[in-house]
């Protein structure tokens, strides 16, 4: 397996304060990677190690096998930042041009063109960025991001500015570059992004990533089993995973994978109570979220 | 292309599109327009001695140069504070350096675009002032051509300073630093000046000290005091109010200051974190 980026023991502290710690990250070439957390969790401190905006505090980390923040590495990449800010005053032809003499290239009017369409910009290239919506910059931003076609695209946040519309277009381009070869490693909070988008996952809780590995792992793994049955303590379930009991009688079993839940009703039959329901859920990303940044503990998943 | 002329390039661009630039010009010719009123005035004054009329026209041009320079000097400290001060701020900075370029080129490039823009508005006020003062009294003070460099120095030295801090401390911080430093150190001129004409060593000694710490005004004394020499073949006056003219020695030191805080510069940016 091709290695986008490879990244051990990375960490940043400003001062005492932490901005993450012993982040070790190995993203597949080819893939699209969500990174996920809650506001504050240091999410944006990880990306800008990667993209040589910060220098780490401790740790290393590779792209494409060159050191973060080389010049090689920064090569091979395009970056979108959270809260960026383009110049008001070039037409967005002229500033993807200069983005991309920036970059090494010197990008002639083709691919120009060929970059502007593909963020559904065309129309709009000679207008001065000035005349642009928020949702217009973002991909202007996006299309500069691209221009020098990256082997890795790091987006932080890229749809925070889209609606809903644009959002697809994003999620569209992004299966497109995927395709392409392109890795992307996707910065956000929004579940949804990432479930439409994403084949692997790394969850950053203060400043730590506390799961990681390919989407079907994380998120499609434990089963949510609700049940009734009578007579039955929970107690007697708790061998099987943390169980939590409901209104009207019933309780809810989280369990590793869907694989025990045969296991799960005989047991309750063993036991001599009587089964009267027995739903089983696969778990939401969103339902993984919360468990991971709520609660202390560690998932791995391998992959 | 160099990262240091891409980036000049598009800084200078970017200082060229801003209306307050272009409002600049017309508003700058106000005060050259009454400094030749003045002049005129004075020298149609009748029965007033030459000699004293010269050192009328030598404190005036003084004068004048010294505001035209404080204020450039201001002014490119607040064009470092909101250009490349506030990207660093704004994020604006993270499209560029999170690209194949080398921050000490990205430093550079931002000097130069933006002191392409400084340096080109402190010709033209100096020429306007020196062509102004001919035209008005008859008078061309010998080399005022030559110091032209010398006059645009010192702004160049204040917007150095200005990105240097801007790299260190923030751009708020680094514009009041770099304005207290400026009168600070004009207070340091006005020391020496004052030590100078009333014979105190100490508080003249003083004076230059201070000055040394930002060279601008020792820089704008060296323009002054040999344009001053240079009008009406030489003082005529006994008392000299304006003090020594700082020698070619400064005129060193200013370039080392400049290269200095330069490489200051780079290094500060190189690892700035954004």
């Amino acid at each position: 397996m091709s290695i986008a980026i490879e990244t051990h023991g990375l960490s940043k502290f400003y001062g005492r304060a932490r901005g993450c710690q012993n982040i070790s990250l190995t993203v597949p070439a080819g893939s699209i990677f969500g990174f996920l957390g809650p506001n504050g969790a240091g999410k944006s401190t990880v990306v800008k190690l990667l993209t040589g905006l910060l220098e780490p505090t401790a740790g290393s980390g590779t792209i494409f096998g060159h050191p973060i923040g080389s010049l090689q590495a920064k090569a091979l990449l395009g970056f979108l930042p959270e809260h960026y800010r383009l110049p008001e005053w070039p037409k967005a032809r002229d500033l993807l041009g200069y983005y991309g003499r920036l970059s090494g290239q010197r990008p002639d009017r083709e691919r120009l063109t060929a970059v502007l369409d593909q963020v559904g910009l065309l129309d709009a290239a000679e207008r001065p960025v000035s005349t642009f919506s928020n949702g217009m910059r973002q991909r202007l931003a996006l299309g500069a991001a691209l221009l020098h076609r990256p082997r890795l695209l790091i987006l932080d946040e890229p749809t925070a500015a889209l609606d809903p519309l644009g959002r697809r277009f994003v999620r569209s381009l992004l299966r497109e570059l995927q395709a392409e070869g392109v890795t992307i490693f996707l910065n956000t909070h929004l579940l949804t992004e990432l479930e439409q988008l994403c084949d692997h996952l790394a969850v950053i809780r203060k400043g730590e990533v506390v799961a990681t590995g390919t989407m079907a792992d994380l998120a499609g793994r434990q089963v949510e089993v609700t049940l009734r049955a009578e007579p039955l303590a929970p107690e007697q379930l708790a061998a099987f995973g943390p169980v939590t009991a409901l209104p009207e009688g019933r309780l809810r079993v989280v369990l590793p994978n869907s694989d025990q839940v045969p296991d799960l009703a005989a047991s309750i039959v063993a036991a001599g109570a009587r089964l009267y329901e027995l739903v089983p859920r696969h778990r939401s990303l969103e339902d993984l979220f919360v468990d991971l940044v709520t609660a202390p503990g560690e998932v791995s998943a391998g992959g | 292309m160099a990262d240091w002329l891409l980036v000049g390039g598009f800084q200078l661009r970017e200082l060229l599109q801003r209306r307050l630039v272009w409002l600049l010009l017309p508003a700058s010719s106000i005060p050259v327009a009454l400094f030749a009123l003045v002049l005129r005035t004075e020298s149609n004054e009748p029965g007033k001695l030459e000699a004293v009329r010269v050192a009328a026209h030598q404190q005036l041009i003084t004068m004048m140069l010294i505001c035209t320079c404080l204020l450039i000097s201001a002014i490119a400290s607040f064009a470092a504070v909101v250009t490349a001060g506030l990207d660093a701020e704004s994020g604006r900075a993270q499209m560029v350096i999170s690209r194949p370029v080398r921050r000490q080129g990205v430093f550079l490039g931002q000097f130069l675009g933006l002191g392409a823009g400084v340096a080109s508005y402190a010709a033209l006020f100096y020429v306007a002032i020196l062509l102004t003062f001919g035209w008005t009294t008859g008078d061309w003070p010998a080399l005022w051509w030559s110091l032209l460099p010398v006059f645009t120095l010192a702004p160049l030295v204040q917007l150095a300073l200005t990105l240097w801090l801007c790299a260190r401390i923030g751009p708020i911080g680094a514009g009041f630093g770099a304005l207290l430093l400026l009168l600070f150190t004009w207070l340091g001129a006005l020391l020496e000046t004052g030590g100078h004409a009333m014979q105190l060593p100490k508080l003249e000694l003083s004076g230059v000290m201070i000055s040394l710490l930002l060279p601008g005004a020792s820089l704008n004394g060296f323009v002054t005091g040999h344009l001053r020499d240079g009008i009406g073949q030489g003082a005529l006056l006994q008392l000299d109010l304006n003090g020594s003219a700082p020698s070619g020695w400064m005129l060193l030191y200013g370039l080392l200051y400049l290269a200095g805080v330069l490489l200051a510069g780079m290094a500060a940016y190189r690892r700035r974190e954004f």
